[in-house]
């Protein structure tokens, strides 16, 4: 009853195009091996800097590969980034917050400190240092995102759990002798979620941005198809007029960006509606 | 006036904790990566003499607790290494580059709070219709905008089919007189500047929107409106004034996310600032000076964010009471 409650709701007419784009590009990840035409990185499987055709629906670049295979590969690896980052992330944001937010004073403090020193440096500067230094694959990039992706999720949690631990239910679950996990998890837990999905969401967006300008930058996996890295290829073929390696994948990245952030938006406008 | 000056004190203690923080974080990132920490210190292209040199000036014959110290101490006297790719001090080369940084950095700061705050203000006084719907859902998709793309989109469009803007650099060779060379530098920030602008500009028109619909259903803007006032003064004059503060606030607290902006913009205009400057040394592996860079934006973050928290307290004196008490 209430998922498909959810379900209509996602599926209102202002959610028909993220919701569908998203579709789009998770099929492109999980069955890349079908629809893309060619092997992404493989060189030479058309000619040099061919326009849009029938082959080669994106163009090719200047080693003659299939600009399409690339940004159906790369669908794989911006989700596989976005998500285990947002994930890890998120893991660390609910260990920390819930606990901070329930239990308060010192652990509270330090806690919320660490936060502040984390949102105060200049991440995305660190992250190429430590790519830098750590060397850089897809898992690493994967890993260093998520471990700069707590702060702010974890301020969320811990701000709810905190204003949770002070309602009546919880005192009630105390009066009856539950123990501080068993509220933590069966009775905090499933209210902060409506607040932190949405953070979740921008920060999965934010941080396939991030991998994408780090591929661009070459930094990056060199092994692995991703949006920014035939980016950066495009951005060197400028003057012999590629545009096409600009725009496709840009648009992908962009689209899917605006996909994340409008559902996000969406769900953020759901909730202060149903406060008020 | 003396909770005000122990105000200030905190807040420049908290900063430069800050910055002491990313030290000892660069400290451990170069002892913790593989293969000799002293290269990390010299950079990959260092010669084996310089290297024991490096070895020897930070004591690597001592325990780490006492290189630590050395370290900082380095820090602390302005020796930041030397860079083998920019053949100079750091600190020097750094130096050398951040006021093209900055220049570019602030002029788009400026200018995307000015339209922010505008357009913000506008949208605010038509709030919910579908103008301000259709100002939300654009303000939106360039908040989404990878800022790289926009830029390279520009370059494209404005330098390549119609050549109106150069594709880069930040001053042509050979340019005469000072008018001329200020003109020349202005031309050659058109296109960069809209690219970063844009894309901060969402944010702060977001912000003001928000602040802008809550000030706008206070008692003193009713009192306003029943007075007879024109809409127009009571938005800009009246509730502007109120919005104004956390919006510039967030200028102040931003500026870490400027400056990351600010590497992808830069090396893809070829601006000569500390963005492109630290993808040079990525390419080349001189470590110091990727390091170094990591340091200077976090002294030019947490400095900033001191000067926007002092600004605000001193200006707004309802945050005065927040947080001085």
């Amino acid at each position: 009853m209430k998922m498909k409650k959810r379900l209509r709701v996602l599926l209102s007419p202002r959610n028909i195009f993220p919701v569908s784009m998203l579709a789009i590009v998770a099929v492109f990840a999980v069955f890349a091996e079908f629809i893309a035409p060619y092997p992404p990185l493989k060189t030479g499987v058309g000619p040099i800097l061919s326009p849009p055709s029938e082959k080669h629906i994106m163009g090719t670049d200047q080693v003659g590969s299939d600009i399409f295979s690339q940004v159906v590969y790369g669908s794989r690896t911006a989700l596989f980034v976005g998500l285990t980052s947002g994930l890890i992330g998120l893991a660390i944001a609910l260990s920390l917050g819930l606990f901070a937010g329930y239990y308060g004073s010192k652990l509270d403090m330090l806690i919320m400190r660490t936060v502040d020193l984390f949102l105060s440096i200049p991440v995305f500067v660190f992250m190429i240092v430590l790519l830098v230094i750590f060397g850089s694959n897809i898992t690493n990039i994967a890993l260093i995102l998520g471990l700069f992706s707590w702060p702010l999720m974890t301020r969320v949690v811990r701000s709810q759990s905190l204003s949770l631990s002070e309602k009546e239910f919880v005192a009630a679950a105390r009066a009856i002798g539950e123990r501080d996990i068993g509220i933590i998890f069966r009775e905090i837990l499933p209210n902060v979620w409506p607040a932190v999905i949405p953070l979740f969401m921008m920060t999965i967006s934010g941080n396939i941005v991030a991998e994408s300008g780090l591929s661009f930058l070459g930094l990056g996996d060199p092994n692995t198809a991703s949006w920014g890295r035939t980016l950066a290829m495009a951005s060197r073929a400028f003057y012999a007029g590629s545009w096409w390696g600009i725009l496709f994948p840009g648009l992908v990245l962009t689209l899917t960006i605006i996909s994340l952030n409008l559902i996000s938006d969406y769900l953020v406008s759901l909730l202060t509606r149903t406060e008020k | 006036m003396k909770k005000f000056v122990t105000f200030v004190f905190k807040r420049l203690l908290a900063a430069i904790l800050v910055i002491v923080a990313v030290a000892l974080i660069s400290f451990f990132v170069i002892n913790l990566a593989p293969g000799n920490p002293a290269v990390m210190l010299a950079g990959e292209a260092a010669s084996p003499e310089y290297i024991k040199e490096i070895e020897k000036a930070y004591g690597f014959d001592k325990p780490i607790e006492e290189r630590l110290f050395i370290y900082l101490h380095h820090l602390f006297l302005g020796d930041w290494g030397y860079s083998t790719y920019y053949q100079a001090p750091v600190l020097k080369a750094i130096l050398q580059r951040l006021p093209a940084t900055l220049l570019l950095m602030l002029t788009a700061l400026a200018i995307a709070i000015a339209l922010g705050i505008y357009l913000g203000a506008v949208t605010s006084s038509r709030a919910f219709s579908k103008f301000d719907a259709l100002v939300n859902y654009v303000s939106l998709t360039f908040y989404s905008f990878p800022a790289y793309w926009l830029a390279l989109m520009l370059i494209l469009i404005f330098s390549l089919y119609i050549p109106a803007f150069p594709t880069g650099g930040m001053m042509d060779i050979g340019i005469e007189g000072a008018v001329q060379k200020v003109l020349n530098v202005i031309w050659h920030m058109v296109l960069p500047v809209t690219t970063l602008s844009l894309i901060f500009m969402a944010s702060y028109l977001r912000l003001t929107r928000q602040v802008m619909i809550d000030v706008l259903s206070s008692n003193f803007i009713f009192t306003a409106i029943a007075k007879g006032l024109p809409k127009k003064r009571i938005i800009f004059k009246h509730a502007l004034r109120n919005a104004l503060i956390p919006v510039i606030a967030m200028a102040g607290t931003q500026f870490g996310q400027v400056i990351a902006g600010a590497v992808l913009t830069e090396t893809i205009f070829s601006w000569p600032g500390m963005g492109s400057l630290l993808i040079q040394a990525v390419t080349y592996r001189d470590y110091p000076l990727v390091i170094g860079i990591f340091i200077m934006t976090a002294i030019v973050t947490s400095l900033s964010n001191f000067v926007a928290d002092v600004l605000m307290a001193r200006v707004d004196p309802r945050i005065k009471a927040k947080l001085i008490g």
